[in-house]
């Protein structure tokens, strides 16, 4: 079977972008197991990552997600044998495979495949998770170049993601909470002169105003400092309030 | 954050600026820190208004070249930093990430030479003056401790603007530079003469320190007596003291 060019195109695509705010791993990983098993002629797909403290397990069907689990957490299965060689591993019959994964191969036949294969799921050196492609029948692996495409897209975004994380969690602690702090006495600074009160009302006034309108504190006190019409607002409010 | 780092990166700008006999001045600041951090080259951007902001120094050609694309395609990481809010980390300007946040300006800089850029913003709360834009000629995140200290080089630009308009360069130590203080009442000083002389808090900041220094005073006690109401700011020129 081969896939649409379209739809792989657009997959790699899907894969790539791991940079929005609104960004999920499980979300990410289930879009890979789709994808995975609709592209390389399986009939599911599971996805295990194992990233320093960040495990998550996913599948395209409920029942391959408890497969992928029972395999990583009993630490026999066909992806525990790729995270222990690197390389791929695949089984065309489990039948023959209850001496080496027997919980697996026999979980695996009830949910009614009797193949598998797995793509290592890799960045540089390391080997941060894999996904397992189940099928009733032989896997045909002459899309197993694009699986392997797929898996490295998807690894390098989800690195990628979590460094980003941590530089953001550093920033946040080096500059953001400062920044935040300062522009808040900045704020309590100009409403005092323009309100003619003490810091300490001043800053009163600035936190009614934003939590009456459902605001984060900071944004009103950029906008007090910069003087903007909301700035404006919050000196009216307070002398409305008197 | 370190201390030790935060040393270091003071001395190492105050031993440039002792060698040349002068004030320390933003080059001190870009060069301290193009020597000090794994970086290839370092520039500084001012905004007089955030539109428009200007080049200040540049270590090199290479970081001239890339503030000058910024400006011309009016997009990048250190156009980005001078109105956000935190520090634009593009560690790999091939990329696709990159390609998408700045369209035009990545594939020019990648032609200039450069892979990896790091723009820290110059901000004291909700004051934004530029930004402090680090280089490399390779792709690659930059350390945590690195950005730690990249930081701290900013902050120091940031003094050194302030003490520049203030004019009162080389009278003060950057090392104890007060402005730079997290002491509340300094900003919300700041933010008090702002309105007492309607002008952006940056430009009371400025004031504050020209005040202090023309009068050989503490900032603090200056900010002290603007916070307590013994001290006013008048747009004409000059200050008036309360009694107490």
């Amino acid at each position: 079977m081969t896939a649409p060019e379209s739809l792989i195109a657009r997959t790699f695509v899907e894969l790539a972008d791991t940079t929005e705010p609104s960004f999920e791993l499980a979300a990410f990983l289930r879009v890979l197991a789709d994808r995975c098993a609709e592209l390389l002629g399986a009939e599911a797909a599971g996805v295990v990552v194992t990233d320093g403290d960040v495990t998550a397990v996913e599948g395209s069907t409920d029942a391959v997600r408890e497969l992928a689990r029972l395999d990583l957490e009993g630490e026999q299965g066909p992806a525990a044998d790729s995270r222990s060689s690197g390389g791929t591993v695949r089984c065309d019959d489990l039948g023959r495979a209850a001496e080496s994964w027997p919980d697996f191969a026999v979980a695996t036949r009830e949910a009614g495949f009797s193949a598998v294969f797995v793509i290592p799921m890799r960045q540089r050196d390391e080997i941060i998770g894999a996904v397992t492609l189940f099928s009733a029948g032989a896997i045909a692996t002459d899309e197993a170049g694009l699986g392997e495409a797929l898996v490295r897209v998807a690894a390098s975004g989800i690195v990628h993601q979590r460094t980003r994380r941590r530089q953001k969690t550093l920033v946040d602690q080096l500059q953001v909470a400062l920044t935040s702090r300062i522009a808040i006495e900045q704020a309590k600074g100009v409403l005092a002169e323009r309100l003619g009160v003490p810091v300490g009302q001043a800053f009163q006034a600035l936190r009614s105003y934003a939590r009456s309108h459902n605001r984060k504190l900071v944004e009103i006190a950029e906008a007090v400092v910069a003087g903007n019409p909301e700035g404006d607002a919050v000196v009216a409010a307070f002398r409305a309030a008197l | 954050m370190n201390e030790s780092g935060a040393a270091r990166v003071w001395s190492s700008i105050a031993g440039l600026a002792r060698r040349d006999g002068t004030a320390a001045s933003l080059r001190h600041v870009c060069e301290a820190c193009a020597r000090g951090l794994p970086v290839a080259g370092a520039s500084v951007v001012l905004s007089s208004t955030v539109s428009t902001p200007d080049l200040a120094f540049a270590t090199d050609s290479l970081a001239e070249e890339l503030v000058e694309l910024q400006f011309t395609c009016g997009e990048g990481p250190a156009l980005d930093a001078v109105v956000g809010f935190e520090p634009v980390l593009a560690a790999d300007l091939d990329s696709p990430e990159s390609l998408t946040r700045w369209p035009v300006y990545t594939a020019a800089a990648v032609g200039a030479g450069a892979r990896s850029q790091f723009a820290i913003p110059l901000r004291v709360g909700a004051v934004r003056l530029g930004a402090l834009d680090l280089h490399r000629r390779r792709p690659g995140e930059l350390p945590a401790g690195v950005l730690a200290e990249a930081v701290i080089y900013a902050d120091a630009a940031l003094a050194v603007v302030l003490n520049a308009r203030a004019g009162t360069a080389g009278t003060w130590e950057l090392p104890e530079d007060e402005f730079l203080d997290r002491g509340a009442e300094l900003h919300q000083a700041a933010g008090m003469v702002s309105v007492q002389l309607g002008v952006p808090v940056a430009e009371a900041m400025v004031r504050l320190r020209g005040h202090a220094y023309a009068n050989d005073c503490r900032l603090g006690d200056v900010a002290n007596a603007v916070v307590r109401r013994r001290l006013r700011f008048s747009p004409a020129g000059g200050v008036s003291w309360e009694e107490v």
